[in-house]
């Protein structure tokens, strides 16, 4: 059962390296943001087979403070400070005068 | 077998770690750097996992994914904001060659090619050179866990590296405390916040989490702390918890955030130095030394200090976050 | 031995979900049908293994903490979903990174 575990573990960690391509390629940085969020559950996922594995059960503790912080992440991406507020408007729909901001950016 | 698939595993982890670090460093895109120093966190909590240190783990575990992510992210775009801010003031002229966009710029300039290679490959190999043939002459130490071991009775807990930051080691607990205090005064001496209003979030989700995550966080928090006296856990990994939370709802802010009153903010933050320091001095009078415990009080003692501490911890890990005193304290 | 069996199986399908995951992250052409890929594959995953491990579980308490992360991961991930979503449909998808 322990070699199993290892092995999914091992499986998973290549998961997490392979999905590096997404963050190293983006294009986006809703991209990038993604590609973390994926890799925050899988390092739960990796925790708990590691916590079988090596028979420490405080292991589940930092899976769990992991699963509880994985969202303050993506909300800072989603509510940072200077950010126009979401306006509901869709980006491709927009006049050019709310787009030269974004261009100004660039 | 199962050896065998741990040193795969390790190479593994290893690889990545060095691999994203380097690319970390070497992104000319700071956002880029941003999320893979978030994914370098997650796979240095594996790697204390591994070398058998679940309680820096659990640390890293509520630092990297709690709040240094989130306070990079915030501090990039106010940095995007500074530099729109200014272009948009003098639309023709220059940059100021002093100013953040300069900043940016050079944040952003491509690393000098080759010129410092060679520099860098000889100094990596003298240091690393050294460290070799530091290792290789380091005689098999057992360390400290014999001794530690041998006077857990008189420690008042059960979890020996409690018993050390704590007790045998409380002087470097009790230092740190300080220095996470002195971070903050700094940071106030910088600048003050005036208020911050309510940014409500359209749609039902955010709200939502909100009402799930905060409470299920306190509530983890506290268990984490009660979890220190006997596996791993602790006051710094539950204030980093807990100041995670007040961190979420600082970004969320479903509604106005109140001044925090002066008075019990100012306990509050100097609570887990203050109680240490009062504690520790008694001990110089009756007894057991600067900073020592009688050994039947050690338990109690020890677990006010630790609340104290958790306290402090995560009031000032969100002062930290907003960054500038609150505005109503200056007269 | 029954239980056994089970967990292997039930991990063994978990790896599917995260395998299916990522190679979504890697394939899909545009962050709108990543998200979609991975939030519900990789929430699905980690559900199957806790299932698996809940198997293995010593008491109801452990069995708890393990429902516990299974349902904080799925509100994060919903979150998060939501949120870079918001933020990629008012903002653009190809935002200036600088």
């Amino acid at each position: 059962m322990i070699t199993f575990y290892l092995m999914a573990a091992l499986f998973l960690l290549a998961t997490i390296l392979l999905g590096l391509i997404r963050v190293l390629r983006g294009p986006g940085s809703g991209d990038r943001m993604l590609a973390a969020q994926l890799f925050g559950t899988t390092g739960v996922t990796i925790l708990l087979l590691l916590s079988m594995t090596l028979e420490t059960p405080a292991l589940v503790d930092v899976a769990l403070v992991f699963a509880l912080l994985a969202v303050v992440a993506a909300v800072a991406f989603v509510r940072q400070h200077g950010l126009p507020e979401p306006s509901g408007t869709p980006v491709h729909q927009r006049k050019n005068d709310q787009k030269t901001e974004s261009d100004d950016d660039r | 077998m199962s050896n065998l698939l741990l040193v795969i595993f390790d190479l593994v982890l290893l690889a990545g770690l060095l691999g994203v670090a380097w690319r970390c460093l070497a992104s000319t895109d700071l956002f880029r750097a941003v999320v893979l120093f978030i994914t370098f966190g997650l796979l240095l909590a594996l790697a204390w996992v591994r070398l058998e240190a679940p309680d820096i783990a659990l640390a890293e575990a509520a630092i990297g994914a709690g709040i240094t992510g989130a306070l990079l992210l915030v501090t990039l775009e106010r940095l995007r904001s500074i530099a729109v801010e200014r272009r948009r003031g003098r639309p023709d002229q220059p940059p100021d060659p002093a100013g953040a966009d300069a900043l940016l710029h050079a944040l952003h300039d491509p690393p000098p090619p080759r010129r410092t290679f060679v520099p860098a490959l000889s100094f990596a190999l003298v240091v690393g050179g050294l460290m070799v043939t530091a290792l290789w002459h380091q005689p098999d130490a057992v360390g400290l866990e014999p001794v530690v071991d041998e006077h857990m009775g008189v420690s008042g807990v059960d979890h020996p590296i409690t018993a050390v930051l704590l007790n045998f080691r409380a002087y470097d607990t009790f230092l740190e405390l300080a220095i996470v205090l002195i971070a903050l005064l700094g940071a106030w001496s910088l600048g003050r916040y005036d208020r911050l209003p309510a940014r409500p979030a359209p749609g039902p989700i955010l709200p939502g989490t909100l009402r799930l995550l905060v409470p299920v966080a306190i509530v983890t928090g506290v268990y984490i702390l009660w979890a220190g006296s006997h596996a791993p856990g602790g006051a710094f990994q539950a204030g980093a918890i807990l100041g995670a939370a007040g961190i979420l709802l600082v970004l969320a802010r479903p509604r106005d955030l109140p001044m925090a009153p002066s008075t019990p903010l100012r306990l509050g933050l100097t609570a887990g130095v203050g109680l240490f320091l009062a504690i520790g001095i008694v001990g110089l009078f009756i007894g057991p030394g600067l900073l020592g415990y009688p050994p039947e009080w050690a338990y109690p003692l020890i677990i006010v200090i630790e609340i104290a501490a958790t306290l402090s911890i995560a009031l000032t890990l969100v002062a930290l976050f907003i960054a500038g005193r609150p505005a109503g304290d200056d007269h | 031995m029954i239980a056994n069996t089970l967990t292997v199986i039930l991990i063994l399908a978990g790896l599917v979900f995260f395998a299916a995951g990522t190679a979504g992250l890697l394939r899909f052409p545009d962050v709108y049908s990543r998200l979609h890929a991975l939030t519900k594959a990789d929430n699905v995953g980690l559900g199957l293994v806790i299932l698996g491990l809940m198997l293995q579980a010593a008491g109801p308490a452990d069995i708890l903490k393990l429902l516990l992360i299974w349902v904080l991961v799925l509100a994060a991930g919903t979150t998060a979903a939501h949120m870079v979503a918001q933020r990629t449909w008012t903002h653009g998808e190809f935002e200036s990174d600088r």
